[in-house]
């Protein structure tokens, strides 16, 4: 009646039972929908580009007009939009009560106000120190203001030069430093990444999260109904059970991050092959960690514990590429970031293999610890059961 | 001359310092339904996990169908069938699942379940998920499961422990059937009718140790007292009368009860195998 079974065959089997329980879990099925779902929407909710104009209102308005036309030559200051008030105090109440003006044909909200002195002009051709005040909303990063100070201080260098009959040497006592800015990387001014780019990456972890957390409870219910020992007295191995939890997990979890990736409209502009082999490594990632929290728990909230313990500070990368800025060390050494990093580079930037082959390198190795380590975990399991 | 299907010899396994078994030893027959008779934590259930491959023995030697439980499990495995006190089913699937699942792991396709759940009696219901069934029927299926190989060697712990007599009268009625067909049965059991029922021999287990093992006759015979109990009304009262019949003045006593004004029952009995456990262990079955 029974005839040799073949271990791929007994792993085929075990591999569709899993998936037909997990598609008939109603808890996990819905969570994961929700989850899919909310995702997807609240990803094209989020707005799809940058807004990198600033508006500057300056009194008087005739330096208005002046500071305009230096801001046009000055190619630093691309998007800087100029409006000329006739009084300080209505300069002031614009910036304090966010009120919209027209500003070069745009209805603007006036984020920094520059109130010059009426005696600027003559005291900037004269070398004569005076005072121009800077009002800043306080949503204006630190560094713009710092900027809009610097441009005060080039217009009246400049008014100084002018009177000096151009030349710079005598201008003032003191000279600016001559800067030399490198960019490191790719110069993104004038084309930063929307929010909603940057948000894909915590997109895809939070479906590898949710998948972890359902193979872990998946497994942690064959444990505690002890459907696992029926199934290695059987000819199924200890290793066979293994690997077809393995194969599940990589299943679902892989799965579900494709589809979020691909609701996000996310292979358009990326280079696919990487962007996929960085999915393969997060859901080989999840799968490891669904392994050890599954073998750890003793029932749901037992899993849920362990699972958060380790999928908190592995979800902090996901987290840290929303914000500006280069990652710290601290953040580069959980094990998570190499695939994080890989997917945002290919996901918003043109990326080549050489760019990723160091944070996927070490993602792998860190898949390669964390995968052995649910395994071992989840074999002593077995064998005690 | 016939192989025993179950050989074992003097193993032992030890959960840290406890001793869980302790160097038993028996064989059990291709046919016979050997009855594993013992307490809550006597070794029952971890002489099977051993027997099945589900630990390796610490010392000693088992072989099932010939085959060294430690070393030879895969072919073993393939060729017997184990029915848990647990009702370790996947309640998401249905019956019918289940079974087919298990089928496939012992390389049977097209396993035709809808035989195998009328005769443990779920023909009606194995369309249904498990998680809608009640003890009696997962115990049937559990039992259905067991058979999905037409295992050579069963291994049946508690198989109707918490059953009601209908459910336990089923499922009594199915060992038998696969003891004839040449199946060879270990069966534990902490239900000592269960076990004079069924079992060709029983087997007492305490403390990690066999007691005795024969048959429930001889073991009756051998340490059980055979005794006949009169009810009589003698002025105005009821009063039994119990009578060794091994006793040497058995006759007269006996003649002396029957006598009485009025005769109402007279029953002989013989010893249980729990009073024999009882009186070879000092402590009772349930516990």
């Amino acid at each position: 009646m029974s005839s040799p079974v073949s271990r791929l065959s007994i792993i085929t089997s075990i591999v569709k039972k899993d998936l037909v329980e997990w598609t008939r879990d109603q808890f996990w099925m819905a969570v994961s929908a929700l989850i899919l779902v909310m995702f997807a929407i609240m990803f094209w909710l989020m707005p799809d580009s940058v807004d990198e104009t600033m508006s500057v209102g300056v009194y008087p308005a005739a330096l208005g007009e002046v500071f305009a036309q230096a801001v046009a030559a000055d190619q630093d200051a691309s998007g800087v939009l100029v409006a000329g008030f006739d009084s300080r105090e209505e300069l002031i109440t614009a910036i304090e009560e966010g009120r919209r003006v027209v500003v070069q044909g745009e209805e603007q909200k006036i984020k920094i106000g520059l109130a010059f002195p009426a005696d600027f002009a003559s005291s900037a051709f004269s070398g004569e120190l005076s005072t121009v005040r800077v009002y800043v909303d306080g949503t204006v990063p630190g560094d713009v203001t710092n900027a809009m100070a610097a441009m005060v201080r080039e217009l009246a260098y400049a008014a100084r030069v002018l009177a000096l009959g151009g030349n710079p040497e005598a201008a003032f006592p003191v000279t600016f430093p001559e800067e030399n800015i490198m960019i490191l990387g790719e110069d993104r001014a004038g084309s930063q990444i929307p929010f909603r780019d940057q948000m894909r990456p915590m997109i895809a972890f939070m479906m590898l999260i949710m998948e972890s957390l359902a193979l872990a409870a998946l497994i942690a219910v064959e444990i505690h109904a002890k459907t696992l020992t029926a199934l290695i007295v059987t000819p199924a191995r200890t290793a066979d059970v293994l690997w077809a939890k393995s194969i599940t997990g990589i299943l679902l979890a892989l799965s579900q991050v494709l589809l979020i990736l691909a609701l996000t409209n996310s292979f358009a502009n990326s280079n696919v092959l990487v962007l996929i082999l960085a999915t393969v490594i997060g859901a080989v990632m999840a799968t490891a960690l669904g392994m050890l929290t599954g073998a750890a728990g003793k029932d749901f909230m037992g899993t849920l514990f362990y699972g958060m313990l380790f999928l908190i500070p592995f979800f902090i990368p996901a987290f840290a590429v929303l914000f500006p800025g280069s990652a710290s060390w601290v953040v580069k050494v959980i094990p998570s970031w190499g695939m994080i990093d890989t997917m945002v580079n290919a996901t918003t930037h043109d990326t080549n293999w050489r760019d990723v082959a160091l944070p996927l390198g070490y993602s792998s190795a860190w898949c390669a610890i964390l995968f052995a380590a649910g395994w071992l975990q989840l074999e002593r399991k077995l064998q005690t059961l | 001359m016939t192989q025993p299907a179950i050989e074992v010899d003097g193993i032992r396994f030890n959960y840290g310092d406890i001793k869980a078994v302790d160097g038993i030893s028996f064989e059990v027959m291709p046919g016979e339904i050997l009855g594993f008779l013992g307490p809550n934590g006597a070794g029952k259930s971890t002489t099977i996990k051993m027997l099945t491959g589900q630990i390796t023995p610490k010392s000693g030697i088992a072989r099932v169908l010939g085959r060294d439980v430690s070393r030879d499990r895969a072919d073993m495995q393939a060729r017997i069938g184990v029915c848990f006190e647990e009702k370790n089913l996947y309640d998401n699937m249905s019956g019918k699942e289940n079974l087919a699942f298990f089928a496939s792991l012992f390389g049977i396709r097209n396993y035709d379940s809808e035989s195998a759940l009328r005769r443990v009696g779920l023909g009606d219901r194995g369309g249904d998920r498990v998680k809608g069934y009640s003890k009696g029927m997962r115990q049937r299926l559990m039992m259905a499961r067991a058979f999905v190989n037409t295992p050579e060697v069963l291994f049946l712990d508690e198989p109707t422990d918490g059953l009601d007599p209908v459910s336990s009268r089923a499922i009594r009625d199915i060992i038998k059937e696969e003891a004839s067909r040449g199946a060879a049965v270990l069966l534990t059991t902490h239900d000592m009718h269960e076990a004079d029922e069924l079992s060709n021999r029983v087997a007492f287990i305490n403390e990690g140790r066999i007691v005795a093992i024969d048959t429930p006759e001889n073991l009756k015979l051998e340490y059980g007292e055979r005794t006949v109990r009169v009810r009589v009304r003698d002025g105005g009262t009821v009063r039994d009368e119990v009578v060794p019949l091994d006793a040497a003045d058995a006759g007269e006593r006996l003649k002396t009860a029957v006598a009485a004004e009025e005769l109402l029952t007279i029953h002989t009995e013989e010893a249980t195998l729990e009073h024999i456990f009882i009186q070879l262990t000092g402590r009772g079955l349930a516990g």
